[in-house]
């Protein structure tokens, strides 16, 4: 669903990505880890459409749809779905509306009604439940004052009433105690399913162990210099990062 | 011919002579003080000479129509072109506690009193649209707040503009006496409901005593082609806490002054306000906090929205004079500037001859947050709504803390008439 | 701190250190301002015609111009016709060639005050130029420059020998009539200094100027005009100081800088004009226009100012970003104590794409000083995602003092983004008590906390300045808190 081919990108001239192949299938999930600075954030941030960087070269396409083409939204209304490393704080804009504009956005994309209120405060009720945060984060303005957990929370909380067809993590463990790994790692694990895939961006295979990944790539000097099975997550966590991407220098 | 050559041709007949001096006085001074130019500071940014133009007649009062806030529970008083309505008004059922004159009933039965009245507001500094006011001012209300008076409901002045035709001159005035340790919320809202060019020059001096906790909402909705000068006065009594917000919302020049004395000690104050300058719209704040007294507190938030070609402007000034220790003074002016031809000027100034203080401000310029916008069209949030929805929180932030959801509401719906696609996604209560 | 008392009580009472008078023979015009005073300074200074013409233009324009009066300072009427335009040591009359030809008391004046004039004694590399009263007395390390094709020179000379660079940049940053006293200074100027960088050419040395009020009841009217030329560099320091009078003495300076494309300049300024007693009687009356344009692409201007000195300091060094990609800054400390005024800062006009500028004020206020921080930062319609950043901060020392702040913020283009942050207090019992108890001296104490204070400014200056501007400060600030 999602390929990625001969990827170039670069930020003020300065190259970032050099070159990049990744296909993901329906129903996979991709771990792509490597050392700080290799490119993984840009990753993710291309996928989902960040204004600021070049593409020089290659292609992204998703469904057969050129993603590069695609605003922002428009990729979200195709079903892809970034929880971000550092989720934006908005002051007065509380996550219910926020939320309801999101679903209202995306329904219209795909040439749907808009969802009642009634509709939509019920859906969220039970999203609600099921990751855990209280209403009092619900109608709070978004993700201000929340603390780290709390964000990386809501950021899986979103994703879960979104439902995206491909969910990018990109480091979302970071910061996070075991039991607020646990709280991400069972809301992505509870939207697995064979038509939904997940690109799940580490620097630690800490996560690995509670969303454990179909493939495990690693990143380095942007490039995908190693890719194998979850095993190479073990090994990288006791070898390090320099034995593979010695490699690509 | 132009504003104070008409104003001075259709000046208000009075039956009596000693009442009729004092306005003759007051005109005068005025007119020698002369209209503010660009040319003094405290105009720099403001240009009243398209407005000053025109000539502006006093309307005999017409019938009070539907306002904004009709459905508000409140205590209710209502002027319509500077003269009171008593039909649509409440005076006949005010609270135990509240006491209400009227300017104008007390210039026909107590001529002495009217002067006293007027008297009062009298200061030998007084600024030019305040010595205006009181000379060319038709109706007002003076309302006493007894001590320990708690209301359960605001109280609501309501002034309304309407005329079919010519350009309308109203000058309403308000002094509100709040009683020691008294709870009171008072609402202030000026609305247009007319194409014609008015002008409004109104005049509120609201004072505190020990204890008392007083809010004032000040809204200013009126015409696109209105012009609107309004003054405040505060004076800020021992232990009181007075809560100050403006909420500019609508008219082509509107200029609000806020002055504020701190007084005695203990005292404290917030001011906040919202300005939305659309296209064709001027707004310009001016507020100076005087902190006169030790112990005494003050914070200030402005938030401003400058779209199409219009224009803001934010003046804050912060005085803490000679003497005075234990001031903690805040101030932010914080603006957003959504198109190429929309202008803002903010001067946030402090003057200071203490040291037992802390004093801080700040102010930004700026437009909506790139990375913000993006966060938003990841979650599939079309780029136009991003920008409404974060046009809207930069001005909820504020706005959510007014406890009448009414007064947020108006805020909202001014947004929204601005950007549809805030519309849909207000209603609905998401509170 | 009664116990102290004492102590600071003699410390408040050391005299001016810069406050010595030098009697040297003066040649000086008689007191007044008419059309022949201008003539007279311009035939004293053998200019040619077309300078003389400039002078009087500008003193046409001058006649007809009303004195400002809004600024947040208070002084008595300055009676123009009582001052004297025009006063050069008497020795001095065709300049020096040499060091030998200068009157050894000038030397020795400028030996009291630490300013190294002899080229031995110039370990850090420092050009100075001094001006004594209206002349440059002397330029140091002229032929070191001349094979850079740096010039460095008075105004004077650059008027004789450079005609064709004074003609096309003087009066292009600050016209004639820009204000009441950058017009009195074209038309009356005396002396000062001129710097051309040629192109692709670092400064190889700091280049300095002293400026020495001496003579009395008359004016100082210096004019300083600097042009780096596409992809230069000059770094240029600026100290003044006066004798100890009881009378006003008014100095009235204007200063243009031209960066083009890609050129740098780094302008330091030291002031310890003489700031009048304790009662605020005497000092000296600084009316200050200072101004950059940064005319080239990715050109900057870089003002940095230790304003310790005069009675009253009206000032504020601005930036005009025109180039694209131009960067513009000002670092000022300014310290009013006793009676002195201070109202300065700067003007940031943005008009190029992408222009930035920082604005980092520190004020500090003692005794009954008052000190306040002015300044406009505009963002024309022409400047898109043009940036400005200021943080003013005040520090209060003693219950009498003033700090006040009047920044005034314009934005007409909407991709700026503008930020501006201040904040005043007193300083802080806390940390003067912490440092005390570890067995720091008060006066000590004090010094450390006002020098974190100003950190952010002094580490714009050079070395030999910044330790300079230390010891003005902290002998400025002597007996503040007690």
């Amino acid at each position: 669903m999602l390929k990625i081919e001969n990827l170039h990108a670069e930020i003020d001239g300065k190259p970032i990505l050099r070159g990049i192949n990744l296909t993901v299938r329906p129903g996979e999930v991709h771990a792509i880890m490597g050392p700080n600075g290799s490119g993984k954030s840009t990753l993710a941030y291309l996928i989902a459409g960040r204004p600021g960087y070049t593409v020089t070269q290659g292609s992204i396409h998703y469904r057969d749809k050129d993603l590069l083409a695609l605003a922002p939204e428009e990729r979200a209304g195709e079903g892809v779905f970034l929880a971000f490393q550092y989720p934006i704080e908005i002051p007065g804009v509380n996550n219910v509306y926020m939320l309801k504009a999101a679903v209202n956005g995306i329904r219209k994309y795909r040439g749907l009604d808009e969802v009642g209120a009634v509709e939509f405060l019920n859906l969220v009720k039970t999203k609600t439940k099921e990751i855990g945060l209280t209403d009092n984060l619900l109608n709070r303005p978004v993700n201000q004052g929340f603390s780290g957990g709390e964000k990386k929370r809501n950021e899986i909380f979103q994703m879960s009433v979104l439902e995206p067809s491909l969910g990018i993590l990109d480091e979302t463990d970071s910061g996070l105690d075991i039991d607020a790994l646990k709280v991400v790692a069972d809301g992505v694990n509870r939207l697995r399913s064979p038509e939904r895939a997940f690109v799940v961006v580490t620097h630690y295979q800490r996560l690995l162990d509670y969303i454990v990944p179909d493939y495990v790539h690693v990143l380095a000097q942007g490039q995908i210099v190693k890719s194998g099975t979850r095993e190479l997550a073990l090994e990288l966590e006791a070898r390090g990062y320099d034995w593979v991407t010695a490699d690509a220098a | 011919m132009g504003l104070l050559d008409s104003l001075a041709a259709d000046f208000p007949p009075t039956s009596n002579p000693t009442l009729g001096a004092w306005r003759d006085r007051a005109f005068d001074a005025a007119r020698e003080r002369g209209l503010p130019t660009p040319r003094e500071e405290d105009w720099k940014y403001t240009d009243l000479n398209a407005a000053a133009a025109r000539a502006y007649k006093p309307a005999a009062a017409i019938a009070g129509a539907d306002s904004p806030l009709s459905a508000l529970r409140a205590y209710r008083l209502v002027f319509v072109n500077g003269h009171f309505d008593a039909a649509n008004s409440d005076l006949a059922s005010m609270p135990a506690g509240i006491s209400v004159r009227l300017l104008g009933e007390l210039a026909r039965t107590d001529p002495e009193r009217a002067i006293a009245a007027l008297n009062a507001f009298a200061k030998p500094d007084a600024k030019f649209f305040a010595t205006l006011n009181t000379a060319t001012a038709r109706d007002g209300a003076y309302i006493d707040i007894a001590d320990d008076c708690v209301l359960d409901l605001p109280l609501l002045l309501i002034f309304s503009t309407q005329s079919a035709n010519e350009p309308r001159w109203s000058a309403p005035h308000v002094r509100i006496n709040a009683g020691a340790r008294s709870r009171v919320a008072v609402i202030e809202l000026h609305h247009g409901a007319t194409t014609v060019p008015s002008f409004v020059n109104a005049l509120t001096e609201a004072s505190t005593a020990s204890g008392a906790v007083f809010a004032h909402y000040r809204v200013t909705l009126e015409s696109p082609a209105a012009t609107h000068i309004g003054l405040l006065r505060l004076n800020v009594g021992r232990d009181s806490a007075v809560t100050s917000y403006s909420l500019a919302l609508s008219g082509a020049l509107v200029r609000i002054d806020i002055d504020c004395s701190l007084t005695a000690p203990g005292g404290s104050v917030a001011l906040n306000g919202v300005f939305i300058a659309g296209s064709n719209q001027h707004v310009d704040h001016h507020t100076k906090t005087d902190h006169r007294a030790s112990h005494t507190t003050s914070s200030e938030t402005y938030k401003g929205i400058a779209d199409g070609n219009g224009r803001g402007v934010f003046n804050g000034k912060i005085i803490v004079q000679p003497g005075t220790q234990k001031i903690e003074a805040t101030q932010a002016s914080n603006n957003l500037l959504l198109s190429a031809d929309a202008e803002i000027d903010t001067k946030p100034e402090l003057e200071i001859y203490a040291d037992d203080l802390r004093c801080a401000h700040g102010a930004t310029v700026g437009q909506l947050d790139d990375e913000t916008l993006f966060y938003l069209q990841t979650r599939g949030v079309p780029a136009d709504v991003g920008r409404a929805l974060l046009t809207f929180g930069f001005v909820q932030e504020l706005v959510a803390e007014i406890p009448i959801p009414e007064l947020t509401a108006l805020v909202a719906q001014q947004l929204a008439a601005d950007h549809p696609a805030l519309a849909r996604l207000l209603t609905g209560d998401h509170r | 701190m009664a116990a102290a008392s004492s102590e600071v009580h003699e410390l408040l009472n050391r005299k001016y250190d810069a406050g010595f008078y030098t009697d040297i023979e003066q040649d000086q015009a008689p007191p007044g301002l008419n059309e022949d005073i201008v003539r007279l300074i311009s035939s004293k200074k053998n200019e040619p015609a077309w300078m003389l013409e400039w002078r009087l233009r500008a003193f046409e324009r001058w006649l007809k111009m009303p004195e400002p009066k809004w600024s947040h300072v208070h002084y008595p009427e300055i009676d123009f016709q009582a001052l004297s335009y025009y006063s050069a040591p008497k020795s001095n009359k065709d300049g020096p060639k040499s060091l030998d030809e200068v009157d050894p008391k000038l030397l020795e004046a400028y030996k009291k005050l630490g300013i190294p004039l002899e080229e031995q004694k110039m370990l850090a590399g420092v050009a100075v130029d001094a001006v004594f009263d209206s002349v440059s007395v002397h330029t140091s390390f002229k032929d070191k420059l001349a094979a850079k094709g740096v010039i460095f020179c008075s105004f004077s000379e650059a008027v004789r020998e450079h005609p064709e660079l004074v003609r096309k940049y003087l009066g292009s940053v600050v016209p004639q009539a820009d204000n009441y006293y950058a017009a009195l200074n074209s038309a009356v100027f005396s002396d000062g200094s001129f710097v051309y960088i040629p192109k692709n050419t670092r400064c190889p040395m700091e280049l300095s100027t002293y400026f020495r009020i001496n003579a009395m009841n008359t004016g100082q009217f210096e004019r300083t005009l600097v042009i780096a030329d596409v992809g230069s560099y000059v770094s240029y320091l600026e100290g003044c100081t006066a004798p100890q009078r009881d009378e006003n003495q008014l100095h009235a300076a204007v200063v243009e800088l031209i960066a083009l494309d890609d050129a740098q300049i780094k302008y330091s300024t030291v002031q310890n004009w003489y700031p009048g007693d304790e009662e605020g009687r005497g000092g000296i009356y600084n009316f200050v226009t200072k101004r950059g344009d940064c005319r080239g692409r990715n050109s900057k201007i870089s003002w940095t100012q230790v304003e310790t000195g005069s009675a009253i300091t009206w000032k504020y060094p601005s930036c005009v970003l025109k180039g694209e990609n131009s960067v513009g800054e000002f670092y000022s400390v300014a310290v009013t104590h006793h009676r002195q005024q201070a109202d300065t800062g700067t003007k940031m006009i943005h008009l190029g794409r992408n222009t930035r500028s920082t604005i980092i004020s520190k004020g500090i206020s003692a005794g009954r000083g008052q000190n306040a921080y002015r300044g406009l930062v505009r963002i024309a319609k022409s400047a898109e995602n043009a940036r400005n950043y200021t943080q003013c901060d005040s520090l209060l020392m003693g219950n009498q003092c003033g700090a006040h702040t009047f920044p005034y913020i314009e934005v007409r283009n909407n991709t700026a983004k503008v930020e501006h942050e201040a904040s005043t207090s007193k300083i802080s019992e806390d940390q003067l008590f912490y440092l005390r108890s570890r067995g720091i001296k008060d006066e000590d104490a004090v010094n450390l906390v006002v020098n974190g204070f100003c950190k952010e400014v002094f580490k714009e200056l050079p070395m030999e300045f910044a330790v300079e501007a230390q010891k003005l400060l902290s002998l400025t600030l002597e007996g503040a808190v007690g």
